[in-house]
């Protein structure tokens, strides 16, 4: 019998059209979303024609926002993947920090702040890694406008790059270490698209990313900041906050931007991945930078003078073009003054 | 915590030609609109061109909303007199009646090559002027160029390249190329037509760019008049007390909102199954509290075609009825989703949206 995915597709081609990926490596490197997900599994001696294709989706979802017919065709691409194992040179530098750690990256960040309250405030491995700014901005931010916000002195990896990668057993193991700790928080905020999604899953508390927490429960009449500078933002939508979170969650960040005195918040030309997801940063660096660089110039383009992005993953792999500061949305807003 | 609520006059479910149409006329008339959509809209992969009944008053209403916005924004659309035929990208004739004339072949041009891009599967030059010769009994000349990198948006310099090849190897006046870009404004097409003097026209291509501009520029209408387009949210429930809906339930993502309203329009595209819009599956919750029931509809050539399109919600003076045959005063029903209303590939955007546009009464008589 043929899954929900093979015999639901009607082949019009919407996914293909609709990959960031497919846009900058084109068949047969790279085989577009269609041919990994409904037609590699549908005639299986494709199945060895599709080399590295699987592992170069960056799950970014946007075929899946476009399917008329509604497939999950993310999840059929990262089955696709568990069937190949974990081969990459990334995925396994990352089950081997897990194993050591917990972590997918190496503990690094020691941050300042209370270690109980109300709030527990998740950095994640890449925030506290790569992004420490983001994560000690949101805590700084959150105190100062009351909040009982804290972060735990243990915690784990979330669990969902693993996901992304197919290593099912660690992603059950790492849920059991931290549900000890993040069981006794009334709330979760995290500034991780990523983070949210996967703790959201397995959790009876409201896990919230933070423009979330910021717009519904700390409520936008209490924030009001100000830009000294007059400034022109390009904002970036992570993939994984639009369509796994959700897309009000753009909204917030509009409309928080829009409400600030000096920032404009500018439209770029066309709206896309930024390459950062999925374990390609590892895999395929030169890919992702490639896909950073067609976004950081269509913010140039825009006449942006810094891109901003609520996701520590997109963060990071924009910055790696160099032609733009990039920022951290809650760590921006940290920076402005609070007008009291 | 509570999910967040939007509150607004009038609710539109699906934001396709039909929702849009109506939405941007209830907004221009002051009332508070939001339209949520999920997934792709058909017209998005339609061809993107438009055959209105020309006898039909709603349509100088209707553009007299849309055009002028249209053409502020360099889409060279135009409104003709009577419908002119076009060329799909398989060479078979499309009637249409608003065009981007600039860039549309018609049936006057008869000096005309086909080209093809390799690797572009979006115009089969040999193909198309087979079906060409077949259909009309025009000559056009099929040519393939090598996929060099096809201008986008993003790297239009290789329009100056396009043009010199066009200019220096092809004699014919009229060149039918592959949709070129995703840009709104056709802006590459005009470039490309003055830096080679030739006259460049677009295949009416579904499943491809033309359709998706269509729908851009629908939306950027809509949120001109004041729309609020709540895009990639799901509408999953309906809540229904006696004969009045009142609120009903989005899924953003992982969370849900709720949203109140005065009149709940659906335009959530066709019911056959397998149809596109409700999820592929045929019809689905919340849909599946309305009577369906079935009308021959006309203008198919395809009886297969005709069957499967003919089914659709059933209305009583426009309003949708329960499957225990309860009148709902304030869900009225519109677009693809009423028997009788549906079109392969975009056929029927006129009437959809003539008929979504003349709705406007019973919608505000729910109010």
């Amino acid at each position: 019998m043929m899954s929900r995915i093979e015999d639901g597709c009607i082949k019009c081609g919407t996914c293909q059209n609709a990959c960031p990926v497919f846009r900058i490596e084109n068949y047969p490197y790279f085989q577009g979303p269609r041919r990994i997900a409904v037609e590699a599994p549908r005639f299986s001696r494709e199945l060895t024609s599709l080399s590295d294709s699987p592992h170069m989706c960056t799950s970014c979802a946007l075929c899946e926002s476009v399917c008329p017919s509604r497939l999950p065709i993310t999840e059929a691409v990262l089955k696709m993947r568990t069937h190949y194992g974990i081969e990459s040179e990334g995925g396994r530098r990352m089950i081997s920090n897990i194993n050591q750690y917990g972590r997918t990256i190496a503990p690094t960040s020691k941050f300042t702040s209370p270690v109980s309250g109300s709030t527990l405030f998740f950095p994640g491995c890449i925030g506290d890694a790569r992004v420490p700014s983001a994560v000690q901005g949101a805590v700084d931010m959150l105190i100062a406008l009351g909040d009982q916000v804290y972060i735990p002195n243990e915690w784990y990896c979330c669990g969902s790059p693993l996901e992304k990668i197919g290593a099912k057993s660690e992603v059950d193991r790492l849920q059991e270490m931290n549900s000890a700790i993040l069981g006794t928080a009334e709330r979760i905020v995290t500034a991780c698209p990523g983070c949210t999604f996967q703790l959201q899953k397995n959790s009876n508390v409201d896990v919230l990313h933070v423009l979330e927490h910021l717009f519904e429960v700390i409520t936008p009449s209490r924030l009001r900041w100000r830009s000294t500078n007059p400034i022109n933002v390009a904002l970036h939508s992570p993939c994984h906050l639009v369509r796994s979170v959700g897309p009000h969650t753009m909204d917030y960040a509009r409309e928080i931007l829009g409400s600030i005195a000096g920032v404009r918040v500018i439209d770029m030309d066309d709206e896309g991945c930024c390459g950062g997801g999925g374990g390609v940063t590892s895999t395929f660096p030169e890919m992702a930078l490639k896909m950073a660089r067609l976004r950081v110039e269509s913010a140039i383009r825009a006449g942006a003078h810094m891109i901003l992005a609520p996701c520590p993953f997109c963060v990071v792999n924009l910055r790696r073009v160099g032609d733009l500061e990039v920022k951290d949305l809650t760590a921006f807003l940290t920076e402005l003054s609070l007008c009291r | 915590m509570s999910p967040p609520v939007v509150d607004v006059d009038i609710f539109i479910a699906g934001g396709g030609a039909a929702g849009l149409t109506l939405a941007s006329r209830m907004a221009s008339n002051g009332y508070r609109v939001a339209v949520a959509s999920s997934s792709i809209a058909a017209t998005a992969i339609s061809t993107g061109r438009v055959l209105f009944n020309h006898d039909d008053p709603a349509v100088a209403e209707w553009a007299s909303l849309f055009l002028t916005r249209f053409r502020s924004r360099e889409s060279n659309y135009d409104l003709l007199e009577r419908p002119t035929v076009a060329m799909t990208n398989i060479g078979t004739p499309l009637k249409q009646s608003l065009t981007n004339s600039s860039f549309d072949w018609t049936l006057e041009d008869r000096d005309v090559a086909v080209v093809g891009v390799i690797g572009n599967n979006d115009l089969d030059s040999d193909l198309a002027c087979l079906e060409l010769r077949r259909s009309l009994g025009i000559c056009a000349r099929p040519l393939w160029i090598s996929p060099f990198p096809y201008p986008t948006a993003a790297n239009n310099h290789f329009v100056g390249e396009l043009a010199d090849i066009l200019k220096d190897n092809i004699s014919e006046n009229t060149i039918v190329l592959p949709p070129i870009s995703s840009d709104p404004t056709y802006a590459l097409l005009t470039k490309l037509q003055n830096l080679s003097g030739k006259r460049v026209v677009e295949a009416a291509t579904p499943l491809s760019l033309p359709g998706l501009r269509f729908q851009l520029l629908l939306e950027d209408v809509a949120e001109e008049v004041g729309v609020r387009l709540l895009k990639d949210r799901r509408l999953i429930s309906i809540k229904i007390h006696g004969k009045e809906a009142n609120e009903a339930v989005l899924s953003s993502g992982m969370r849900t909102i709720i949203v109140k309203f005065s009149a709940l329009v659906l335009a959530t595209g066709n019911l056959a199954s397998g149809g596109l819009a409700v999820n592929g599956r045929g019809v689905i919750d919340p849909l599946n509290i309305f009577r369906v029931s079935s009308t021959q509809a006309s203008g198919i050539h395809s009886s297969t075609l005709r069957n499967a399109l003919s089914s659709g919600l059933d209305t009583c003076k426009g309003r949708a009825i329960t499957k225990q045959g309860v009148v709902i005063r304030n869900v009225i029903p519109i677009g693809s989703l009423l028997k009788g209303v549906s079109y392969p590939l975009g056929y029927g955007l006129g009437e959809v949206m003539l008929e979504a546009w003349k709705s406007a009464p019973i919608v505000e008589d729910a109010l």
